[in-house]
Formats: structure tokens, C-alpha cells, sequence
């Protein structure tokens, strides 16, 4: 059940921002990025801004009636939530580094694409994925061979086959 | 025409093609973790440099052959492949034990083929017949489609409606991005010139479905969740065909639950194979064979699976509504070949629709040939280490988002939503929504537009006229359906308790 707290908890944080950003949005990016001008926008009922503000609109609703549900829920669970404020929760390398790991990983996929096109496939190919691998602890050097002989396939398919101009 | 049509499909670039995608649908099926949105998401960039049939059988391929393929991992390791295998898993694993996997490997594979092509013919028939009630629909009607499409996937994602609206509402909103094509108005390009036609939906796809899913599997790897299954070793079939076929009842009726339950939007492969199973036990003479390696047990729910692959097709290609996310990626890759689905297709002797339900027709005795042949190297694949899919994902994404336009911008839009998608499913948004909300938000938008212009504004449009009145009432069923079931359920333990 305290998993379920947490979630809850974590609802209510992520619901919020849900609803800074349908405001940011509904005051300042819509008016901002769709100058309305013309005999199409100005005399209609319906201009270009209409679908985006039912979209912010409605996820602005949804948001703040998840926050309301989030929150009556948060009240009915109080006593467990505060025996969990009281019970410690450790954190060592491990769990910091089980967090971490996918963002890790992005970055390398980030350099990965960055790389891609400043110094190209080939290049990019050959220095990224073993790091990616090393990374996620992969210790079979036939991993590493069958990745570079995928790497060789799709390069086949993409600049050979289908005529993409791969940097 | 007709000749034309059976030329195309015949022609040998289309055969290998289908072939292609039936084997790497089967691959990535078999692989657990991996389902069929990810098959067709990582190879539609595939389908840039391809004609626009060829295109379409490699992807209608490997959707067929992802379905079977699930199958494949639920009976060798007990992990279903996909959501659609996982009640092959409750009787097949078992066989497996009794050292029969090549048995329910083959009544699985014969059983997805007799239901894939029962459920083509059901295309063949009911998809012209649909379309010409389609032809009549006008703007309000359309709209109101477009909810439903929209309420019948959020009505998937169970106990996550409201995030479900959410995420569809997402959808809709990045839909906008780009030149509006009524006014002519750029709408949140902030200056750059390459979001002039919009997001891309493979962009979005490839981010949000298959990157996020490497992010996941990096996670899984480092916490030691992927830790080895036993995995049962292949053995040769020893079933013949009329032991399966003497289960003909079963398969009949699997297959029209399974084309019934396709048609319908939002509903999908994996109630059919559940429901199915359900149905083959109530009426099966040995019931208590079932949970213990029923071979009726591997047959029904992968009869029933397959039998929806066609039904899907018959609400998109009649009235451009995906019914699913699967379908939704099918749907943006027709739109990509400037082909947009609806009744209109049919118009002028709807050659490309007899294509699809032709090679629909082909892909499936093909997915049988390849099933019979192979079986034993597709088996190996469910011993792919997860740890060398993640590079493999990454090259993939990679090169796929960059041969959309042979631009960086599109790899580096396709990592942000890999990294949006990886933090909404872990706080529990569904992926579905949003997919469906980008498809269907251009439809939608100019539909609510044009009706509201031609009733000078009233909204009161989309209900006093009876077809989108009973459309939108559905679709609101459809989304509030789940709530109301929690709210009496609730109701019922407080009274029982009481």
C-alpha cells in the first residue's frame, strides 16, 4: 500500500506541473506562436488558436480533477503516510546508480546521435555502442561482434538498399 | 483492374517484402518486452525508399507476424511476447513442460493463420458494404468518429482514464505543430522551418515507443530483472494436422469472436484471445485439460488473436479510424504515402483497399510457410540477450529518424520524445493515447472546424443529429464505462461488508 501512497504522491507533483505548463501555454504560447491575422482567423468562430486552447483546456481540467482525487486519497492514507515518514529510507550507490542508469544511457544515445552527424555512421557506430555496452556491464565479447555485424546490416540496408545519404 | 491489382501483389518485390516483414515481425514478436507497435514503428522507416504497396505489405506483414510471434516466447519461456499471447501462455507453457513445444508451436501457427485469413475474408465483405454507409457521413459525424477513436483507446488504458485523456489530449495538441492548412497560420514553430509540416508521426513513434523502451530494458539490465528463464528446449513437432483440425468448432468460433471484437474500436488482440479461451473451455468436452497443456487451450486464443489483425482494418480503411495503436502507426504510414484512408478509397474501384485485403490474404499463408519451415530458428531468438538489443534499438532509432528528411533535427525530436515517453509511463501515462491523439488530431480539428462553421457556431451540431449523437454517446459510455464499474464495485464490498 505504501507504493500506492507514493505513486499518489508522485500524481500530485506531476499533475501540478501539468497544470503551470496549460497555463504557460494558454496565456503565453498560444497567443505568442499563433499570430491570428487575416479574413480566415479574424471573423470566425473558429480560428487556428481554438483547437489548441480545447486541448490545453481540457488537459488543464483533467489535470486539476486528478490533483482533487489525488489528494482526497492522500487524506484517507494519512496515517500510513506518516509511518512512512518515519521509517528511513536508505539510500546507497546501488539504488543512486539503478536510478541513474537510464538517464546515463540517454546521454550516451544523445552523443550517439550528435556524433552521428558531426563525424558519421561508421565512426559513430564504432565508438558508441561498445561504450553503451561497457556501461551496462556486458562482459561477452561476442556481443560486442554481433551489435557491430547488426551495426554493418543496417548500414547495407540503408545507404546501399534504400539509398539514404548517411553522413 | 482487377488483373492490376493481382499483378501487384504478385510482383516479386512485393512477395519478398511481405515475407521481410512477416519474418521480422515473428523476430521482434518472439523477443518479450518488444510488441507489434514497436515492429512497425522501427520498421516504417524502412518503407521511405519503398513504393507505397511495397511499403504497406512489409508493414502489414510484420503486424501479422508480431501477433504470432508473441506466441512463440509465451509457450518456449513462459513470457508472453506480446499482450496478445498472454493467454497462449496459461496452456502452452505447460505443453512445453511435457516436452510438446513443437506441438503448440504448430497448433499456434495454425491456428493464427485460420484466423487471419477468416478474418480477411471478413474485410473482403464487410469493409465495401461499411464504406458505402460511410459515404453518407458528413463533418459532425466525422468528429464525433474521431471521439470515439479517441474514448475507445483511453478506454484501454484500465484505471488510467484520466491520464488516459490526458495523454490523448497530448496527442491532439502536438497535431497542431506546424503550417495550419485551412489558414495558412504557423502554429508553435518557434522560428524553425523544419517543423513547417509538422511532427513527424514516425518521429514521435520511433521516440515514444521504441527509445523509451530501451531506457526501460537499460533499467531492467542494471537491477538483474531480466534474469535467465528457463528456457524450455525446441522439440520437433509430433502433432498432425488433423488432430488439430478435429477442433474445427473451436476455431470457427474464435475466429468470428476474434473478427467481432477487431471490429470494434479500442478493443484489440488481447481481449479476443482471452475471451476466446474463456469461450473454448466453458464448451470443451475436457475442461480440466485446460491450465494443464490443452492443445484447444493454444488453439482458441491464438485463433481468436489473429482473427482481429484483418477486423482492425475494416474501421480504417472505411472511415480512416484507427482502432487501435497498432493500426494508428498503419494509418500514419498510409498517410505518409499520401494515401488517406476512408470511404473514399473505395471510390474508382478501390484498388489500392483489394490490394491490402489481397496481400493480407498472402501474408498469412506465407506467415504458415515460413512458421512450418523455420520454427526451430525463430525458437532460438527468444535466447537473444537483452543486453544486445539496447545498441541495436539505438542504431536503429537512430538511422530510421534520420532517413525521414535526412536531417539531425528529426534524430534529436525522436530522443526528446523517447525521454518524454520513458518519464510518462513511469508515472503510469499510457503511450496509446497520444499516438492515436497525433493521428486522428488533423481529422478532428478540420472536422469540428467545418461543422461549426456550417452551423454558424452552435456546437449544439454534434447533437441533434441522430448518427453523431448516438456516435458521441457511445464514446462517452466507452470513456466512463471503467469508473462507473469501480464506483458500483466499491459499493458492492462497502455493502458486503457492512
Amino acid at each position: 500500500m505504501s507504493m500506492e501512497v507514493k505513486k499518489v504522491k508522485y500524481d500530485i507533483i506531476v499533475m501540478m506541473i501539468l497544470m503551470i505548463v496549460c497555463v504557460l501555454f494558454y496565456f503565453i504560447f498560444i497567443p505568442g506562436q499563433i499570430r491570428l491575422s487575416g479574413a480566415w482567423n479574424g471573423n470566425t468562430s473558429f480560428s487556428s488558436r481554438t483547437f489548441p486552447y480545447i486541448s490545453v483546456i481540457t488537459i488543464f481540467i483533467v489535470s486539476s480533477i486528478s490533483l482533487i482525487k489525488s489528494i482526497v486519497t492522500i487524506k484517507k492514507h494519512k496515517s500510513e503516510i506518516s509511518l512512512e515518514a518515519k521509517a528511513k529510507y536508505t539510500f546507497n550507490k546501488k539504488t543512486i546508480y539503478h536510478f541513474f542508469m537510464p538517464f546515463i544511457v540517454y546521454l550516451i544515445i544523445l552523443a550517439y546521435g550528435i556524433l552521428f552527424m558531426k563525424i558519421g555512421y561508421i565512426f559513430a557506430t564504432l565508438i558508441v555502442p561498445p561504450i553503451l555496452l561497457f556501461v551496462l556491464g556486458c562482459k561477452r565479447w561476442q556481443i560486442y561482434s554481433y551489435v557491430y555485424g547488426f551495426a554493418a546490416i543496417m548500414y547495407l540496408i540503408f545507404k546501399i538498399v534504400l539509398k539514404v545519404p548517411m553522413p | 483492374m482487377n488483373l492490376e491489382i493481382i499483378k501487384s501483389i504478385f510482383s516479386v518485390m512485393n512477395i519478398l517484402m511481405m515475407n521481410v516483414g512477416v519474418a521480422s515481425g515473428i523476430i521482434i514478436g518472439a523477443l518479450p518486452g518488444l510488441n507489434i507497435i514497436f515492429a512497425l514503428a522501427v520498421l516504417l522507416p524502412l518503407t521511405f525508399g519503398m513504393g507505397s504497396e511495397t511499403g504497406m505489405f512489409l508493414l502489414l506483414g510484420a503486424y501479422i507476424g508480431a501477433t504470432y510471434g508473441g506466441s512463440i516466447s509465451a509457450i518456449l519461456i513462459n513470457t508472453p511476447g506480446t499482450p496478445a499471447a498472454c493467454a497462449t501462455m496459461v496452456d502452452g507453457y505447460p505443453l512445453a513442460q511435457q516436452g510438446r513445444a513443437g506441438d503448440a508451436l504448430k497448433t499456434a501457427l495454425i491456428g493464427s493463420t485460420f484466423g487471419g485469413i477468416v478474418s480477411c475474408i471478413a474485410l473482403l465483405f464487410f469493409a465495401p458494404l461499411i464504406a458505402k454507409i460511410a459515404l453518407q457521413i458528413t463533418s459532425p459525424e466525422y468528429f464525433a468518429l474521431c471521439v470515439f477513436g479517441l474514448t475507445a483507446v483511453i478506454g484501454l488504458s484500465q484505471g488510467k482514464v484520466l491520464k488516459g485523456v490526458i495523454m490523448a489530449m497530448i496527442g491532439l495538441f502536438l497535431s497542431t505543430v506546424g503550417i495550419d492548412s485551412a489558414t495558412g497560420t504557423q502554429r508553435f514553430m518557434f522560428g524553425n522551418m523544419q517543423l513547417l509540416a509538422g511532427l513527424k508521426i514516425v518521429t514521435v513513434m520511433l521516440g515514444t515507443f521504441a527509445l523509451s523502451e530501451v531506457l526501460f530494458k537499460s533499467e531492467q539490465i542494471v537491477s538483474k530483472k531480466t534474469d535467465k528463464k528457463d528456457i524450455i528446449k525446441f522439440k520437433k513437432s509430433t502433432i498432425k494436422l488433423r488432430d488439430i483440425l478435429k477442433y474445427w468448432k473451436t476455431m470457427i468460433k474464435s475466429s468470428i469472436m476474434g473478427v467481432m471484437i477487431g471490429a470494434i474500436p479500442g478493443t484489440g488482440a488481447a481481449i479476443a484471445a482471452m475471451l476466446s479461451y474463456n469461450e473454448a473451455r466453458r464448451s470443451s468436452k475436457k475442461p480440466e485439460e485446460f491450465g494443464h497443456g490443452s492443445i484447444e487451450g493454444v488453439l482458441a486464443p491464438e485463433t481468436g488473436n489473429n482473427a482481429v489483425s484483418g477486423a482492425t482494418l475494416i474501421p480504417l480503411l472505411t472511415l480512416g479510424i484507427p482502432g487501435d495503436a497498432a493500426v494508428a502507426v498503419l494509418l500514419g504510414a498510409l498517410m505518409m504515402q499520401g494515401i488517406t484512408p476512408g470511404a473514399a478509397l473505395f471510390s474508382g474501384g478501390g484498388y489500392w483497399v483489394y490490394a491490402i485485403m489481397g496481400g493480407l490474404l498472402l501474408i498469412n499463408v506465407f506467415m504458415l510457410m515460413q512458421g512450418l519451415l523455420f520454427v526451430r530458428i525463430f525458437a532460438n531468438i527468444t535466447r537473444v540477450p537483452a543486453i544486445m538489443l539496447i545498441p541495436c534499438i539505438m542504431i536503429l532509432c537512430t538511422v530510421g529518424a534520420f532517413a525521414i528528411n535526412n536531417a539531425l533535427f528529426d534524430v534529436l525530436i525522436m530522443m526528446a520524445f523517447g525521454l518524454f515517453g520513458y518519464v510518462m509511463i513511469k508515472f503510469d501515462f499510457p503511450i496509446a493515447p497520444l499516438t492515436i491523439g497525433l493521428v486522428l488530431g488533423n481529422l478532428c480539428e478540420t472536422n469540428l472546424r467545418r461543422a461549426l462553421m456550417l452551423s454558424e457556431g452552435n456546437p449544439l451540431v454534434f447533437i441533434s443529429r441522430p448518427i453523431s449523437a448516438v456516435i458521441l454517446a457511445i464514446a462517452f459510455i466507452m470513456l466512463f464505462m471503467p469508473m462507473i464499474k469501480d464506483l458500483f464495485k466499491k459499493r458492492k464490498a462497502a455493502y458486503v461488508a457492512k
